[in-house]
């Protein structure tokens, strides 16, 4: 790995690079050294593309999910069903459920979760949004999507504490034994979850 | 190094790099332990078959930390009870994070507390369990408080040592360590009253809102801060059991 100090503007991209997860110096090398001798259009695009996500995206209105205006592109989708709202940590985790497929409703991202330890409270989240939504709106639905960790849970609890007076029907997502995995491998929690959750086949 | 093999309760976990955690554990022989555990949140190994998460207990096996290190190394993990009941009510829940909290806050690494650890597995098994959640966190206080050295003086005044008297104002005193009576309590500033019908009871069985309160007016004294979970325990306490006045 070379140590030595290259010219100004090329190792401040260097560094720059070496701050992104996932990249170490010799990745920040190569990715620098490719730009360097890209045309000037190819480069310049990158650094549009990071200053219009900067500029650009921010919190959809409605369920807080990214969106680059006033709406998410989900939310302000008529063919989506606004009677059912499911609930996630950040919009990683609404990522990973849309890329599914099996999804008609609509989401709300709280934009973390309750870690009483750590100091995060639920007026730090986005709950009060989500309790206008439900109390608005013809929602028939609430789908708890929280990680099944214990902040995730408690998340969870205190939302359906919050929406048990509203009367509108909560739901979780069911878990237990990934597809997959093997019984043998799966620890104890995993197993009760899913003996608990047991459906009838069809 | 040697690895060395315990059990243990995880009483903190903090993000340290996209693919590694800082854990804090319990340990019965050692204490308070704190590891870097690398690879554990996407990890699909079976070592640590879906990570760890707070309020588990299972068998650890570490390295400890080396020379000037801070932390050590976190290279097995078996869960064995994970207290999937506190998840099913507000007040068991922030009632163990509580206890954790306590914990956390009150013992050193290093030091260890076999008996501690064994009254936090025990409190954790109890608010998971059947039985009502509001006796379990004064009992799990007061047992903090014998292991650490700082159990109260609840039956006779720390000044004088006169037995209460049934039915005469009582105060407290985290600072002098227990009971004041009522020809002592002028003495001192750091005070406050105690309804007299509650020492008449224990922690374990007298009101858990009022036990609680007291009890955690000493440790946050001992402590020299507010314990983050403390507030909304009280609240939630105090709804599950309304306080005879
Ligand atoms: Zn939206
Ligand atoms: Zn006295």
């Amino acid at each position: 790995m070379t140590e030595s100090k290259l010219t100004g503007p090329l190792q401040r991209l260097m560094d720059e690079l070496k701050k992104l997860p996932g990249i170490g110096a010799r990745s920040a090398e190569r990715v620098a050294f490719h730009l360097l001798k890209a045309d000037r259009e190819e480069a310049l695009a990158l650094a549009q593309a990071i200053m219009a996500t900067k500029d650009e995206i921010r919190p959809c209105s409605r369920c807080y999910n990214l969106a680059d205006g006033e709406l998410c592109s989900i939310c302000a989708d008529p063919r989506r069903d606004q009677g059912q709202i499911i609930v996630v940590e950040q919009p990683k985790d609404l990522l990973a459920l849309e890329a599914t497929g099996v999804i008609t409703g609509v989401y709300h991202v709280l934009m973390g979760h309750i870690a009483p330890l750590e100091g995060v409270e639920p007026g730090d989240l986005t709950i009060d949004l989500l309790l206008s939504r439900v109390k608005s709106g013809d929602v028939r639905e609430v789908i708890l999507a929280t990680n099944p960790t214990l902040e995730g849970d408690t998340t969870a609890l205190h939302i359906i504490s919050l929406l048990a007076d509203i009367g509108v029907t909560v739901t979780r997502l069911a878990r237990g034994i990934a597809p997959g995995s093997q019984i043998e491998y799966a620890n104890r929690a995993m197993l009760e979850e899913a003996f608990r959750g047991r459906r009838s086949p069809l | 190094m040697t690895p060395r093999t315990d059990e243990a309760l995880v009483l903190r976990l903090t993000d340290y790099s996209e693919t590694s955690q800082i854990v804090t554990l319990f340990t019965a022989k050692s204490g308070l332990v704190r590891l870097i555990a690398k690879g554990v949140r996407r990890s699909t190994k079976k070592r640590f078959a879906v990570g760890l998460d707070l309020l588990e207990s299972g068998e650890v096996i570490y390295l400890p930390p080396r020379g000037d290190a801070q932390l050590g190394t976190l290279t097995e993990w078996v869960q064995r009870e994970t207290f999937t009941g506190l998840r099913r009510e507000l007040l068991r829940l922030h009632g163990a994070l509580y206890a954790v909290e306590l914990v956390a806050g009150l013992t050193e690494e290093g030091d260890p507390h076999p008996e501690l650890f064994h009254a936090l597995a025990d409190t954790l098994r109890n608010l998971a369990g059947d039985e009502p959640a509001g006796p379990c966190l004064p009992t799990f206080q007061h047992d903090l408080l014998r292991a650490i050295g700082y159990a109260p003086r609840l039956r006779e005044c720390v000044v004088c040592k006169r037995a209460v008297i049934p039915g005469q104002p009582v105060y407290f005193s985290a600072g002098a360590g227990g009971l004041l009576c009522r020809d002592c309590e002028p003495h001192h500033i750091e005070k406050r009253r105690v309804p007299s019908r509650l020492i008449e009871t224990t922690p374990r069985t007298g009101d858990p809102s009022a036990w609680f309160e007291l009890l955690d007016y000493h440790l946050t004294h001992i402590a020299g801060r507010r314990f983050k979970t403390a507030e909304q325990v009280a609240a939630l306490l105090v709804r599950a059991h309304p306080r005879r006045r």
